[in-house]
């Protein structure tokens, strides 16, 4: 099965020489959750070539594996002669996954992109406010767990908190959580969930 | 006279044939204003120098000095050919002195009409050089113009004349040129057209008939050559005027073919040759420089002319202007292509900017000899902020976290090309978006930071409800990367004073102004 993060990966573009005027690109997606049972993909946006703006709004997303009040998610980009620059951000409020396994009040999931006399891309911006697992707080208040944090869920799989994957000199995807789901017998994945993702990449 | 003289018997022949008149025309009727002196100066510079003429040659060569007075270096020759036939068979047209030494001036065919098994061909040389001046008794150091024909004829002549004060260069002395040809039985006027004349141009009429009768001249011009030549089979006549102003000029002769019991035919031509244009005195902006901004070219490009005193364009003005600044209000520098060669008298200044942003500005252009001139005063702004904004990413004010995203292009209207996206979660509050429906005003401003703030205004719905005004501002420092450069980029965002973020460092993304 193809996962969803190749799926996402695959937006970023591939290191090569980078210059300004160079092709922009972006995503961000509010949910995603493919199981045997449920496939959904909330809130995805994509930047068009070229640049400009696209968002989209999800009120509420309800599936057996996550709730959502409310998402939003963003995705801009330009370019010209000085710099080329992309960003994503998918923001989402009062986020369920597993039925309180994990909570947060907000997830930010933010990334940036540029280059002009460097390439270089950051995830600054992304975060979890009161970010809960099992019904445990996980740090207080604004909290961002270092780059892909993993923790086990017996009986689950496991998620990846603040997963990133960097491509090349300049594009970047987030993931703020990304469940494994695995047999529990077997350990074979059968199925992820990813809540907040943001891509973006700038060159070709 | 045979096929063709050889130079140094033609040397001896000038002194007994080549005297300053042909075969005199004993049907001619009374002239008008017939000339005394060989010079006739004239109301402008040009006047006639010398003049000499002939009929009654044959062979495959037309021959005649200026003796016994040569031209005067730098004058214009004109000089005409008749003969009997029916095609241009004169392949050249050269000078040499009568005892052969080669003189080598060009000779251009300016006018040629036949009819009736009669020809007439003028041509004109400027600024003839490389002969000794003054008179030449003996003949041997005489001017001699001479055509070859590549065929041999039966009767012709020469009408040659040179005058000071034409144009020395060909191309622009030359003027406007007609010819014609007609005949008749009765009193016939013979009328090569009208052409127009610049003030001071010299205009010159040639014309030759098959019949030898009486001829009146041309009202206001004055013959050559002591007047109509003609011997038993041709006549001829040419005449010349200088004009005082410009406008029109159409010399009409009358050819009283009602003495000849056959029917005549006549040939006509006149032309036109200018004086040199006066000299170039001063300099005018005759494409003020424009108000811009710091940096930017000047657009159009600054022309500055070479003018006379009449404020006339001098085209034959080729040398170099030097622009620079004149009034310097703001320490401003002058950049691009400041010393620029005229063109028909006009250089053009197309890549010229300033730096610096100032009220009255002014340009002065310089060149060799010629009083300078002064521009108008001109102003140049501040530069242009770039026009352009996107960007995108997240801020923390007070109201909670907001993410946003934008992209808008103030070159489009108003109401401009553009969107806005932004949204804020504070604590358990529920989330609000604000999603712009329209951008009707976009300025700009420097940022303190460096680089460049964009204001958009416009309407903009919140949470899908009744539209509201907003006023939104984007500040790119000029670096990609929220932390990079001199500081983090800004946005901020009011939604008719309920909704204020304040302008507020960025947490992550990027705002990007370009042009």
């Amino acid at each position: 099965m193809k996962s969803l993060t190749k799926l996402v990966v695959a937006l970023s573009l591939v290191a090569g020489a980078l210059h300004a005027q160079t092709p922009v690109s972006g995503q961000a997606l509010g949910a995603a959750v493919r199981t045997p049972a449920t496939t959904i993909q909330s809130g995805q946006v994509t930047l068009p070539f070229g640049g400009g703006l696209v968002a989209a709004d999800v009120d509420a997303l309800s599936a057996p594996e996550i709730r959502v009040d409310a998402l939003t998610t963003m995705t801009s980009g330009a370019m010209d002669m000085q710099a080329s620059t992309a960003q994503s951000t998918a923001h989402l409020a009062n986020v369920n996954v597993l039925n309180g396994l994990i909570t947060a009040e907000t997830v930010i999931a933010a990334t940036s992109s540029w280059v002009s006399s460097a390439a270089g891309w950051n995830a600054e911006g992304s975060s979890f406010t009161n970010l809960t697992m099992n019904g445990v707080p996980l740090g207080s208040g604004d909290y961002l767990p270092a780059p892909n944090t993993r923790v086990n869920l017996p009986g689950v799989g496991y998620v990846v908190l603040n997963e990133q994957i960097a491509s090349g000199a300049a594009g970047i995807t987030v993931n703020m959580i990304h469940v494994v789901l695995q047999n529990a017998l077997t350990g074979l994945t059968t199925g992820e969930i990813i809540v907040a993702s943001a891509s973006s990449s700038v060159g070709n | 006279m045979s096929k063709r003289t050889t130079l140094p018997v033609l040397a001896g022949l000038l002194a007994a044939t080549l005297v300053p008149a042909g075969c005199r025309d004993a049907l001619s009727p009374e002239r008008r204003g017939r000339p005394a002196a060989a010079s006739v100066a004239a109301a402008s510079g040009i006047a006639l120098d010398q003049q000499n003429g002939a009929l009654g040659e044959r062979g495959t060569a037309l021959i005649k000095g200026f003796n016994p007075t040569n031209p005067r270096l730098g004058s214009t020759i004109i000089a005409t050919f008749y003969w009997l036939g029916s095609t241009n068979i004169i392949p050249t047209v050269f000078d040499h002195l009568a005892d052969g030494t080669p003189v080598g001036n060009g000779y251009h065919l300016v006018t040629y009409v036949t009819a009736d098994d009669i020809a007439m061909a003028t041509f004109v040389a400027t600024n003839v050089q490389n002969f000794p001046e003054g008179t030449f008794p003996s003949g041997e150091k005489i001017l001699v113009v001479e055509a070859t024909f590549s065929a041999e004829i039966a009767d012709g002549g020469i009408l040659i004349s040179s005058y000071t004060g034409v144009d020395a260069v060909f191309d622009r002395a030359l003027g406007a040129q007609a010819v014609a040809s007609g005949s008749g039985s009765t009193a016939t006027i013979a009328d090569p057209g009208a052409i127009e004349v610049s003030a001071g141009a010299l205009a010159y009429g040639a014309t030759m008939a098959n019949r030898v009768v009486g001829i009146t001249s041309p009202a206001n011009f004055t013959p050559l050559n002591n007047g109509a030549m003609s011997n038993d089979a041709i006549k001829t006549d040419g005449e010349f005027a200088v004009q005082a102003s410009a406008g029109s000029v159409d010399p009409q002769w009358t050819w009283f073919f009602d003495q000849d019991p056959r029917v005549g035919t006549w040939l006509a031509t006149v032309l036109a040759l200018n004086p040199p244009p006066p000299p170039a005195t001063h300099l005018v902006f005759t494409v003020q420089p424009s108000n811009t901004t710091a940096g930017s070219t000047i657009s159009p490009a600054v022309q500055v002319a070479a003018q006379d005193d009449a404020g006339v364009t001098v085209t034959s003005f080729a040398g170099s202007i030097t622009i620079a600044l004149g009034t310097n209000p703001a320490g401003g520098t002058l950049s691009g292509t400041k010393i620029v060669t005229a063109v028909n008298g006009v250089a053009t200044f197309s890549t010229l900017s300033i730096d610096r942003a100032g009220n009255g500005y002014t340009l002065v252009a310089t060149a060799t000899g010629l009083t300078g001139a002064t521009s108008a005063p001109f102003n140049i702004a501040a530069p242009q902020a770039r026009v352009d904004v996107s960007g995108g990413g997240r801020i923390d004010p007070a109201i909670g976290k907001t993410t946003f995203g934008f992209d808008v292009d103030s070159r489009s209207g108003p109401p401009f090309q553009g969107d806005m996206q932004v949204v804020y979660h504070g604590g358990t509050s529920p989330m609000t978006r604000i999603h712009s429906v329209l951008i009707d005003g976009v300025t700009s401003s420097p940022d303190p930071r460096g680089g460049v703030c964009i204001t958009w205004t416009g309407s903009a719905r919140v949470n899908n409800g009744d539209q509201r005004r907003f006023t939104a501002t984007a500040c790119d420092n000029g670096q990609p990367g929220s932390s990079h450069g001199a500081g983090p980029d800004r946005f901020g965002i009011s939604v008719d004073g309920s909704v204020n973020t304040g302008l507020t460092d960025l947490k992550g993304g990027n705002a990007q102004a370009r042009q």
